[in-house]
């Protein structure tokens, strides 16, 4: 209890959810940008317009959440600097 | 005079400590990298060494930290200080030495409240920074990144599981090298600045500084300087044992252990937590193989490092603690700094000199 009390929880609390929050997003955008890609190319080599649009949405918005998350770490971390 | 001479040796002291916490936890940093395929070995070293140096510069959360709230300033001097560097350093050079990847960052830390407790009692180590912001982050952080890897490594694969297995690796290797090169920026905000806090506490105490002053541009630019040249000089022993012994991991494990670790450590920084990044990604290595296949972890290499990481905090600051008696023996003024400081120089030759005749494995490429 004692040691418990010790623990600025509310810090632990936020650097735990950001770091939830972060490292299963970026993993989760880089897979889906990877994904949107793969099945782009095979969309087009099947000569289906649609779903290799698609595919490319959700190349784009993974690629562009994944740059983001890292972005906006970086950011964070300069904004911290004084 | 005596305490500006002890301050020099402190100083020195604290370079040789970050120099040894580049080499030996930029390793770890790296080791995934390079067991993927993702990056050459020597291209994942210098890419390292020049985030880490850039990253050293980023935040000084932690350099407050551990300058202000784990001792208390007024029963510090800095032969104290120098004691508990000489304790951090002994226990990075021994694992180092049997390529174990032990905490560099605790090993400090141990080192620094050994010496305060055997020059000034336990009343002078502030118990709510040692517990809130050291060790209770410090024991939660590598379980944190376990867990956020094994999610993030259990999302992928579920997402890129049907994808066919060339393409998804040469694209994780790509994302590797970003990844990479963000968790070694995290190290270089988290671990870069624990040498900072220090000689920034030593020089607070030699009066050089008043108390609560700001870390001095050139205390961050030669930490950021050593911590980097410490990396380019590659600690390839714990690379093999962090990058092959513990899993054999491939692209998306690799990706997903590194991004999460430098998740966990960057999200530690902001809060001013000095946990160890050493920890943290071999949390995140276990967390990204257990969750692929859990007979797939070498337990036995991974409980090797859970003892290694259980007698840092007791060694260290044994160390530390002795360090200072000698120092007290010999006269605090500067004879006994000196002494003590010359006899670690001559250790560390030695330890090295042995470890070159035995020959350390080179890596290819």
């Amino acid at each position: 209890m004692g040691v418990i009390a010790l623990v600025d929880s509310a810090a632990l609390l936020e650097s735990a959810v950001a770091s939830v929050l972060a490292g299963a997003g970026i993993a989760i955008a880089f897979s889906l940008a990877i994904y949107g890609i793969a099945r782009f190319g095979d969309a087009r080599r099947g000569d289906a317009p649609v779903a290799a649009g698609f595919a490319a949405t959700i190349a784009v918005l993974g690629l562009t959440a994944w740059a983001a998350a890292i972005t906006v770490g970086i950011l964070i971390m300069v904004g911290d600097r004084t | 005079m005596s305490d500006d001479v002890v301050v020099v040796l402190v100083v020195a002291t604290a370079f040789a400590f970050a120099f040894t916490n580049g080499f030996h936890d930029t390793a770890e940093v790296i080791a995934t990298s390079i067991s993927t395929k993702a990056l050459p070995p020597r291209l994942a070293v210098a890419s390292a060494a020049i985030l880490t140096f850039a990253g050293a510069f980023i935040s000084l959360q932690v350099a407050a930290t551990i300058a202000d709230e784990m001792v208390e300033v007024d029963a510090v001097t800095p032969a104290v200080v120098l004691a508990g560097l000489i304790g951090g350093l002994a226990w990075n050079l021994l694992t180092w030495y049997f390529g174990l990847p032990a905490s560099s960052s605790h090993a400090l830390i141990g080192g620094l409240v050994g010496s305060t407790i055997a020059a000034a009692g336990t009343d002078a180590v502030i118990a709510d920074g040692v517990f809130g912001k050291f060790l209770i982050p410090a024991v939660l952080a590598p379980v944190a990144a376990l867990v956020v890897s094994a999610v993030a490594i259990l999302a992928a694969y579920r997402i890129v599981g049907g994808l066919r297995p060339g393409t998804v690796t040469r694209a994780f290797r790509i994302g590797q090298t970003v990844s990479g090169g963000l968790l070694a920026l995290a190290h270089g905000t988290n671990d870069a600045q624990k040498t900072m806090g220090v000689i920034t506490l030593a020089l607070v105490a030699g009066g050089s500084l008043s108390d609560g002053s700001d870390v001095p541009f050139w205390v961050v630019f030669s930490a950021a300087a050593a911590i980097g040249f410490g990396t380019y000089g590659g600690g390839w022993r714990i690379i093999r044992t962090m990058g092959m012994r513990i899993i054999k991991m491939d692209a998306v494990q690799g990706f997903s252990a590194q991004s999460s670790s430098a998740a966990v450590i960057l999200a530690s920084s902001y809060v001013g937590f000095p946990l160890s990044t050493t920890h943290v990604i071999s949390g995140g290595v276990i967390g990204a193989g257990a969750a692929r296949r859990l007979p797939g972890v070498r337990w036995g290499v991974a409980g090797n490092i859970g003892f290694a990481w259980a007698l840092t905090l007791p060694i260290a600051g044994g160390v530390g603690a002795a360090a200072y008696g000698v120092m007290r023996a010999f006269g605090t003024g500067s004879a006994g700094p000196v002494i003590v400081a010359v006899g670690t120089a001559l250790l560390i030759a030695a330890l090295f000199t042995r470890r070159a005749r035995q020959g350390a494995p080179v890596p290819a490429g």
